[in-house]
C-alpha cells in the first residue's frame, strides 16, 4: 500500500514538474508560541512551522527571526538564523518525501518581564529549481504577550516546599504543648474516673 | 459530697470559680500574651517566604498587624477559658473528689470542711489549668486554619501586604468573636 | 532550573564506510529537552551537531531518523551545525535512551528505499549515530502544597473543635 502510494506520488510530481504552469513554491510559516505561560528566566519555546502550498519544491530556504534581541532574551538553544538543506516539497506531497512539513523550535528566556510584542520571522526560498529571484516572506506574527516576573511566578505557583515545610515546624509547637499539657491532665482524671467506676 | 449525687456547683463554689477566673493572675496574663504574640508572629513567614513580602519594607505593617492580633488573640484565649473552665470543673469534680479522699483517707484529724476546701481548691486549680491550656490550643488551631484558608484561598489574588493585614486581621477578629459566644 | 542544556563532547567512529563526502565524522552535540512541563503545552527537545570530517567537507546535507522516523534538519546559516527539533505533547514524549541516526544523502537513499520496501531499517548503518538519555519531564507536583496546609489545617481544627464540644457536653 505504502509501495503504491509512493510510486503515485512520483508519478503525481512527475506530471507537475513536465507542466509548464504549475504554481511555483509558496512557502507559509506559522510562529507560535509553545508555552502557556511566559516567565522571566524560564524557558519560552518557540516552533515555526513551514508549510508549502505551492506546486512545486522550495529550495534554499532561510529562515531569519530578529524577534529575540539578545538584550531581551538569552538564548538557550536553536539559532534563530537557519537554513533547510533540504528541498521543501510541497505539504500535500509530504507522505512521500521528507521536508513537507518542517517544524523547527528554538528555546529563549526572557530577560525581563511586562508586556511584550512578539513579531513576524522572515522566510526566503527559491520558488523554483530554476528562478534566480529570491522569494521573501514572513510568518504570522504571534503578537503581544505578557511576561510573568519570576517573583510573581513564584508566589503563585511555586509550591515551595521548605517554607511550607519550616511553617510547620513553627505551628508544631504552639499547637503540640498546649495540647498535650491539656491532654496530660485530662486523661489522668478521666483515667482516674474509670478506675474509680470499676471499683 | 457524694459522688454522681449532683453535678451542679453550690452559689459559694460559683463565686470562688468566678472570682478567680475573672481576676487573671499575671502569670497566666503574661502567658497568654506570649503565646498569642508567638501565634501572631507566625503569619509573618508565610507572607515573607510564600507571598514574598519584603520583611524590611513592611517591617511597620508587620508590628502593627502583630501587636493588635496579639491583643486580639488574648482577648479569645481569656474568654474561651472563661467559658470552658466552668465545664472542666464540673466534669472533673468526682475524680478530684476521689483522689483526694483517697489521699487523706489516714488523715483523721481533717475535718470535713477543710477537705471540701481542699477538693474545692484543687478543682479551681485543675479548671483552670486544663481550660488554660486548651483554650490556647483551641484558639491556635482555628487562627492558623483560619490563615490558611483566608490568605492561601480567599485573598490570594489580592496584592500581598492587603491580604496580611486582611487575613491576620480577620483571623485574630474572628477568633475574638467567636470566644464571646457561650458555646 | 527549568531546563538543562548540556555539552557533551564525544568523538564517534565511523559507522559507516560507504559515504565519500565525510569520514571519520567528529561530532559535538550540544543536546537540550524540556525539564519542565508545567508552564508550556508542548515539550521540545533540541540538539545542536557541530560535525567535522577529516576531509574538512563542510557542505553536506544531513538527515535524521529517530526511531525509524525521518526528523527534519535544519543548518544554522553560516552551516556550522545540524539542528534536529521537535516538540511534542508532554504525556506521550519521548524518554528515557533513544539514538538519533544520522544519515548522509547516499545512506538516506538506502534507507528510504528500504522503508519503502518494508524492510527491516534498523540494520541500515548510518553515517554516525547519537545516543540520547531523554529525562521526562516535571509535570507539576501531585498535590498543592496550599492545599496540604489547608487540609492539615482542617483536621487539627477537627480535632480541636470535637475536644471542645465534648468539653462542653
Amino acid at each position: 500500500m505504502r509501495l503504491v502510494w509512493a510510486l503515485g506520488s512520483w508519478l503525481v510530481l512527475a506530471c507537475l514538474s513536465l507542466a509548464d504552469d504549475v504554481s511555483p513554491a509558496r512557502l507559509l510559516v506559522a510562529k507560535r508560541l509553545l508555552n502557556n505561560m511566559l516567565v522571566e528566566g524560564k524557558d519560552l519555546l518557540v516552533q515555526y512551522g513551514l508549510y508549502n502550498v505551492g506546486g512545486q519544491a522550495g529550495l534554499d530556504v532561510r529562515l531569519i527571526d530578529l524577534g529575540f534581541p539578545p538584550d531581551d532574551f538569552e538564548h538557550v538553544v536553536g539559532e534563530h538564523s537557519v537554513r533547510f538543506t533540504a528541498w521543501m516539497w510541497p505539504s500535500t506531497l509530504k507522505a512521500a518525501f521528507s521536508g513537507g512539513n518542517v517544524t523547527y523550535n528554538v528555546v529563549v528566556r526572557p530577560r525581563s518581564y511586562g508586556y511584550y510584542n512578539f513579531t513576524a520571522a522572515q522566510v526566503t526560498y527559491l520558488p523554483t529549481e530554476e528562478s534566480t529571484q529570491i522569494q521573501v516572506g514572513y510568518s504570522s506574527h504571534p503578537g503581544q504577550y505578557g511576561i510573568l516576573s519570576s517573583k510573581d511566578y513564584e508566589r503563585r505557583y511555586s509550591p515551595h516546599v521548605m517554607d511550607w515545610g519550616a511553617f510547620a515546624l513553627m505551628c508544631i509547637p504552639t499547637l503540640a504543648i498546649p495540647y498535650l499539657l491539656f491532654y496530660k491532665s485530662a486523661s489522668k482524671y478521666q483515667a482516674l474516673m474509670k478506675h474509680s467506676k470499676r471499683q | 459530697m457524694a459522688p454522681g449525687k449532683q453535678k451542679v456547683l453550690s452559689k459559694e463554689e460559683e463565686l470562688l470559680l468566678q472570682d478567680f477566673s475573672r481576676s487573671v493572675s499575671k502569670k497566666s496574663s503574661a502567658l497568654f500574651y506570649g503565646n498569642a504574640f508567638i501565634v501572631s508572629a507566625i503569619p509573618i513567614w508565610l507572607f515573607w517566604r510564600i507571598h514574598l513580602m519584603d520583611p524590611m519594607k513592611s517591617a511597620l505593617l508587620f508590628a502593627a498587624i502583630t501587636l493588635a492580633s496579639s491583643w486580639l488573640v488574648a482577648f479569645a484565649y481569656r474568654n474561651t477559658k472563661f467559658v470552658l473552665k466552668h465545664k472542666v470543673a464540673l466534669k472533673r469534680e468526682e475524680a478530684i473528689t476521689r483522689e483526694i479522699n483517697k489521699k487523706f483517707a489516714d488523715d483523721k484529724k481533717m475535718s470535713k470542711k477543710e477537705k471540701d476546701d481542699r477538693i474545692l481548691w484543687k478543682k479551681n486549680e485543675v479548671a483552670d489549668y486544663e481550660a488554660t491550656t486548651f483554650s490556647i490550643f483551641y484558639n491556635n488551631a482555628l487562627f492558623l486554619a483560619l490563615i490558611i484558608v483566608i490568605s492561601c484561598y480567599i485573598l490570594k489574588s489580592f496584592s500581598p501586604s492587603m491580604n496580611y493585614t486582611l487575613s491576620v486581621g480577620l483571623a485574630s477578629g474572628l477568633i475574638a468573636l467567636l470566644s464571646t459566644g457561650s458555646q | 532550573m527549568a531546563a538543562r542544556v548540556y555539552l557533551v563532547s564525544l568523538l564517534l567512529p565511523i559507522l559507516a564506510a560507504v559515504c565519500l563526502g565525510c569520514e571519520n565524522p567528529k561530532v559535538t552535540p550540544k543536546v537540550y529537552s524540556s525539564t519542565d512541563a508545567t508552564i508550556v503545552e508542548l515539550v521540545a527537545f533540541v540538539g545542536e551537531f557541530e560535525v567535522l570530517c577529516s576531509d574538512g567537507d563542510k557542505n553536506f546535507p544531513l538527515f535524521a531518523t529517530l526511531n525509524d522516523e525521518v526528523v527534519p534538519v535544519t543548518r544554522t546559516s553560516d552551516i556550522s551545525k545540524y539542528i534536529v527539533s521537535w516538540a511534542e505533547e508532554p504525556s506521550n514524549a519521548k524518554s528515557g535512551s533513544q539514538v538519533l541516526r544520522f544519515f548522509d544523502e547516499a545512506g538516506f537513499g538506502v534507507f528510504r528505499k528500504a522503508q519503502r520496501a518494508g524492510e527491516d531499517v534498523s540494520k541500515i548503518s548510518p553515517l554516525f549515530s547519537v545516543p540520547l538519555q531523554l529525562e521526562r519531564a516535571y509535570k507539576g507536583p501531585w498535590v498543592r502544597s496550599e492545599f496540604l496546609a489547608f487540609a492539615i489545617s482542617v483536621i487539627i481544627f477537627y480535632i480541636a473543635y470535637s475536644t471542645k464540644s465534648h468539653i462542653m457536653s
